[in-house]
């Protein structure tokens, strides 16, 4: 029954792809966001009544799903992020290819749900994968654009070399084991665990863009605002950190783990908080934060309280979906996504207070959700050490310099009306509802301050959350506090910082000319190179041939030539010698023959002498010659 | 007695066809296909009615030939043989159905199409090492004078080129096959006797030297690096059909040919040189993958792929292969991914080679910087190309990612280096296909292609039945899985 989950989506797409072509915008909103509600429904009914899934291919690969209370909240989350994204997609993209996202966008959902809801190796590399591919296709979504699709290209490849960490984490697990589920996997022990770990940790940090893979979800901004929106809240990115936290008792083992995975994080929280801090087109400035906040979530994985990374996954993916949607609404009426021209483009005040609310939210700013579990993960990270709990909390003040930085570009009163302009784009109230309802939920999650909430989701999740301490909650307040109002200054001043360092910063550290140079470049040259060492060996081994062909062809050549150059002078000889002995030779027998005949017949003349004695004589040396002939006859 | 049927169906016809019929040219079309899908349904039900509990070879159908030589017409085939027979059938009578300019020699083209498939399914079914060579060599008759003359560009020379080159794999191969029939007493050329009798066991430098020519000959025809070079010319220059066979079905009689002779044969001899075929495999995989991604020819581009792919399936049989007692679960997985891996292939890269064939029929231009943005003007030819090429590079839901996950999962239980090496040339296929995707559909249409048409009514049916195929093995295996599973059980059990 568990499958009927994920079903829904992955078989409702191909279909939505299929007849859905001349659908107007409302059916497209209702199809879409309508099964997204289903499987927000069927994951709170499955809950209750226990459902389980299971799919054989043979004895050793069975593809098996799971419901937990983990593994439901995410799935609660997903569902929910994608309905309004899909009812805003609907109504805010332009109508040509429409059917086509919104297919995409619900095989999407549908691979993450099954990634999320997977209970074995097998169909979590499955889903996995799908999720990489349906990127892809997401990004590249306005495909006559080629720089786009090159972009969706780089991004799919960097998730994809992570996932060939996850291919050596699933063979491992099955060497082992001989079993793909995850109950096995507490069997793992020795060399092959690390292995193991290792191939999750490198799948996990591409797909959640930690250093240094983070530059690929710039490549990923070159899809339309809603794919963003949902790739960064809740599907895509938000993978490889669940995954952490779904297998986090049987890595947690390992010694190096933890640390790991906190530097990972604690690095990806600072560095990105810095690019996003210069960047100045505004979905980059959301990308770059998407990374910082997964930073956060594995600090908390990394210090060993996954309940706090799972939290923290639940308010990022209300306020970052409303953030990008806000994104895009503007952008569509400056008619850019650079920070300066976006400026009083769109000057409704409710769009203002949605923003406000994300960006207070997203700074981790007191009353707010996305601020509990912000300083649930200072919380923790104070149990590894106090300094890394100072750097956290300044990776969060980070958060609050570009969070100000967003909201004062887009909103705030710095920003200059531009002349020449059109008319604003005016959103519509489909568009409105979504972006209300995400704001609602990010209010909403303010309840997690209440003091018997943390008591329930303890209870409800299984796991612990640690209690704050008051000097690391009000140090940190302050420098979110501080980073804000750093953040409205930075934002009133033309240039601050040295702009080749904010080159530097907001071009990722130059990661992405890093992984060109000592990865791309080698592959292609020793690409080319190969190619062309082949062209020229193959050409070698035919000019072999020729040159022998050739050769044998002049030794045919002059054999034959000599061959008939002799045969004619031989000819000619013979002719000569026929001309001149031949003729001596042909004349002369006959005559010869007639001479010597003549000599003989006078000689046999001489022999009549008339003498008897002389005939007698004759006759014994006949007679004897003839005995002798006979017997030395006899003898040979 | 319904393999002999499936076999001599399409070579009557290819016969009849031999004659001068004088029918109108576009009945041959019809009736070579007509009789292409008998072979294809009577295989079906011998598929269905393979018992998995049975004996290794069923359906087996003997009639004395040459008793003194130990020779006869003997077919049957095991799960691995009738999986990858089934998937050469359909793909041929695909290629006879696919639109093709045929020159106005239409009848000979269909009776070298129908012959073709006779002979294929020949290698596969034969359970006679010289019935299994007659038919070996066969193939390369009929593809000669189809890459001749039916081909464009230098067609000859490619052909000469095809033929010469594989032929000296041949003789490898019957120098082989002599060795194997010499060692056995009583003489005989009856693979099921010489599988249970393993006649060189222990012999060392024969075993070795029989062993050799076998892989030579087997290893050209697959073809892996560094014998490959026939591959990409033949590919080039042949018409878009008769390249999806030459890809989807001969290579497959190499690596078909590896499980079942030397493989099968002389399992000791195997075990050890498992490890040498494995490297060799790797480095095919490597090699194809880096020199296609260098490639600017559509068609070069596929056919190196082909090297990559066959380098996994090669890597499978290896690690089936090798000196391993304590995992028979990682052998039977990687043989297994091995087969899948060949119906896979053939699919696969069979339609992007008739995906190839129709983009010459329209606009013969094969170098990519010359296409973009075609998916305004062929959306149904950029979806079948874009499922395609995501196959090829093993997405999962589609039959590719299942063979190779299975190849990639047994491998790494006995050769953890080579698999994870291996597992680059996932990435760098994926780069690659991408890149070609990128380059002909995608961006702004130059201004030569605004007349380009896209897939016709035929072009469709073919492609869809075959990505359909793709879709199915890739969703729900088990309709392939289960004769194949029982005669790897079978095979790999084998001491």
């Amino acid at each position: 029954m568990l499958w009927s989950i994920p079903a829904i989506a992955l078989l409702g797409a191909p279909l939505l792809f299929w007849f859905g072509r001349r659908w107007q915008r409302i059916w497209l909103a209702t199809f879409t966001g309508g099964i997204c509600i289903v499987m927000f429904m069927l994951a709170w009914y499955g809950l209750q009544a226990g459902w389980q899934g299971t799919y054989s291919w043979n004895q050793t690969l069975t593809l098996q799903l799971d419901l937990t209370p983990l593994t439901a909240l995410f799935v609660l989350t997903i569902a929910a992020t994608a309905a309004p994204v899909v009812i805003f997609t609907a109504y805010h993209e332009t109508r040509h290819g429409l059917p086509r996202l919104h297919s995409l966008l619900l095989f999407f959902t549908g691979a993450m749900t099954m990634l999320v809801l997977a209970a074995d190796l097998l169909s979590l590399l499955i889903a996995w994968e799908l999720v990489g591919a349906c990127s892809w296709a997401l990004i590249s979504h306005q495909w006559r654009d080629k720089h786009k699709v090159q972009q969706a290209g780089w991004a799919f490849l960097v998730t994809r070399l992570g996932d060939l960490g996850l291919f050596v984490a699933v063979f491992s697990a099955l060497a082992a084991t001989g079993s793909l589920s995850y109950g096995a996997l507490s069997e793992l022990g020795g060399g092959l665990l690390h292995l193991f770990a290792a191939g999750l940790v490198l799948a996990a940090a591409t797909k959640s863009a930690q250093v240094p893979f983070s530059p690929w979800l710039f490549c990923a901004m070159a899809g339309p605002v809603p794919v963003s929106a949902l790739l960064h809240a809740a599907t895509m990115v938000a993978a490889g950190t669940f995954i952490l936290i779904r297998l986090y008792d049987i890595l947690a083992p390992v010694p190096w783990f933890e640390p790991v995975v906190l530097g990972l994080g604690l690095c990806t929280a600072l560095a990105a908080g810095l690019v996003a801090c210069a960047q100045g087109h505004a979905k980059k400035l959301l990308a770059a934060s998407t990374s910082a906040h997964y930073g956060f979530m594995w600090v908390a994985i990394g210090g060993g309280y996954p309940a706090v990374a799972t939290l923290h996954f639940v308010v990022h993916a209300a306020l970052k979906a409303a953030l990008f949607l806000v994104t895009g609404v503007v952008a569509k009426s400056a008619g850019s996504y650079r920070l300066e021209k976006m400026g009083k483009a769109e000057q409704r005040s409710l769009l203002a207070v949605i923003s406000l609310v994300s960006v207070l939210a997203l700074a981790g700013l007191f009353p707010l959700g996305a601020a509990w579990t912000k300083e649930k993960i200072v919380t923790v990270a104070g149990h590894v050490t106090p300094l890394v709990a100072l750097s956290t909390m300044l990776a969060g003040a980070l958060c609050a310099i570009y969070a100000a930085r967003f909201h004062l570009h887009l909103f705030g009163t710095l920003g200059r009306p531009l002349k020449g302009r059109g008319p604003a784009y005016r959103a519509s109230v489909a568009e409105f509802a979504p972006l209300c309802f995400l704001a609602l939920c990010t209010v909403l999650l303010s309840l997690l301050w209440l003091p018997s909430a943390g008591q329930t989701l303890e209870e409800w999740l299984k796991a612990p959350l640690p209690p704050f301490k008051a000097w690391e909650l009000i140090l940190s307040t302050i420098l979110v506090v501080a980073g804000g109002l750093l953040g409205c200054r930075l934002t009133g001043r033309q240039s601050t910082v040295d702009p080749a360092l904010g080159r530097f910063f907001a071009g990722w550290w130059s990661l992405p000319v890093l992984g060109h140079l000592l990865v791309v470049k080698p592959v292609r040259i020793s690409s080319q190179l190969l190619s062309r060492a082949e062209q020229q060996f193959a050409a070698l081994g035919m000019g072999a041939v020729g040159a022998i062909s050739h050769h044998l062809a002049r030794l045919d050549q002059r054999a034959v030539d000599k061959a008939t150059m002799l045969s004619a002078r031989l000819t000619r000889y013979l002719a000569k010698l026929n001309a001149r002995a031949g003729e001596w030779l042909f004349n002369g027998i006959p005559t010869g023959m007639a001479a010597l005949c003549d000599k003989c017949a006078t000689r046999v003349q001489s022999l009549q002498t008339g003498l008897s004695h002389q005939y007698y004589t004759l006759a014994v040396v006949g007679v004897i010659s003839f005995i002798l002939v006979l017997i030395t006859g006899e003898m040979f | 007695m319904i393999l002999t049927i499936s076999l001599l169906v399409p070579l009557l016809a290819a016969l009849l066809l031999a004659f001068p019929l004088h029918w109108p040219q576009r009945y041959y079309r019809g009736f070579a296909t007509g009789i292409a899908l008998v072979p294809c349904l009577l295989l079906v039900i011998a598929w269905v009615n393979f018992d998995t509990r049975g004996s290794l070879f069923q359906h087996v159908h003997e009639v004395p030939w040459v008793p003194s030589l130990g020779m006869a017409w003997r077919v049957g085939a095991d799960g691995i043989a009738l999986a990858v027979a089934t998937m050469s059938s359909f793909l041929i009578a695909g290629a006879a159905f696919y639109p093709v300019d045929t020159y106005g020699r239409a009848r000979q083209y269909y009776a070298w199409i129908l012959f073709l498939q006779a002979v294929s399914l020949g290698v596969f079914l034969a359970l006679d090492l010289l019935l299994f060579y007659v038919f070996f060599d066969l193939n390369l008759v009929a593809m000669y004078f189809l890459i001749a003359r039916w081909g464009h560009g230098k067609a000859r020379f490619a052909a000469t080129k095809f033929f010469l080159f594989t032929l000296c794999g041949s003789l490898a191969l019957l120098l082989g096959i002599l060795g194997l029939y010499l060692s056995v007493e009583p003489r005989t050329f009856d693979m099921r006797i010489l599988i249970e009798q393993q006649p060189l066991a222990g012999t060392g430098l024969l075993a070795s030297l029989v062993f050799l020519g076998l892989m030579v000959g087997l290893i050209i025809k697959t073809p892996l690096a560094p014998l490959h070079t026939w591959l990409p010319q033949a590919h080039v220059d042949s018409p878009g059909p008769v390249s999806a066979i030459l890809a989807g079905v001969l290579l497959k009689m190499g690596t078909y040919g590896m499980i079942r002779i030397p493989y099968s044969m002389m399992r000791q001899t195997f075990e050890q040189y498992a490890l040498a075929i494995a490297v060799l495999a790797l480095v095919s995989i490597l090699y194809g993958a880096l020199v296609a991604l260098a490639q600017h020819n559509l068609k070069r581009r596929i056919a190196y792929t082909s090297i990559n792919h066959m380098g996994y399936t090669v890597l499978g049989i290896a690690a089936a292969g090798a000196l391993m007692s304590d995992s028979p679960m990682a052998q039977r997985l990687a043989l297994t991914g091995a087969t899948v891996e060949m119906v896979a292939h053939g699919l696969i890269t069979g339609s992007l080679f008739f995906i190839t064939g129709s983009f010459w029929q329209r606009t013969r231009e094969y170098d990519l910087d010359a296409y973009g943005g075609l998916a305004a003007k062929a959306p149904v030819l950029a979806f079948a190309m874009v499922l395609a090429a995501f196959a090829s590079f093993g997405l999962p839901g589609l039959a590719g990612f299942v063979a190779e996950f299975q190849i990639f999962a047994g491998t790494f239980a006995i050769y953890p280096w080579l698999a994870s090496i291996g597992l680059l040339g996932i990435l760098i296929t994926a780069a690659l296909f991408l890149q070609m995707l990128q380059k002909l559909f995608f961006g702004s249409l130059p201004q030569r292609w605004t007349e380009f048409t896209d897939l016709g009514r035929d072009e469709r049916l073919v492609l869809a039945v075959l990505l359909l195929a793709v879709v199915v093995i890739g969703i729900y295996p088990n309709v392939l899985l289960g004769p194949i599973e029982a005669s790897v059980t079978l095979l790999v059990g084998r001491p």
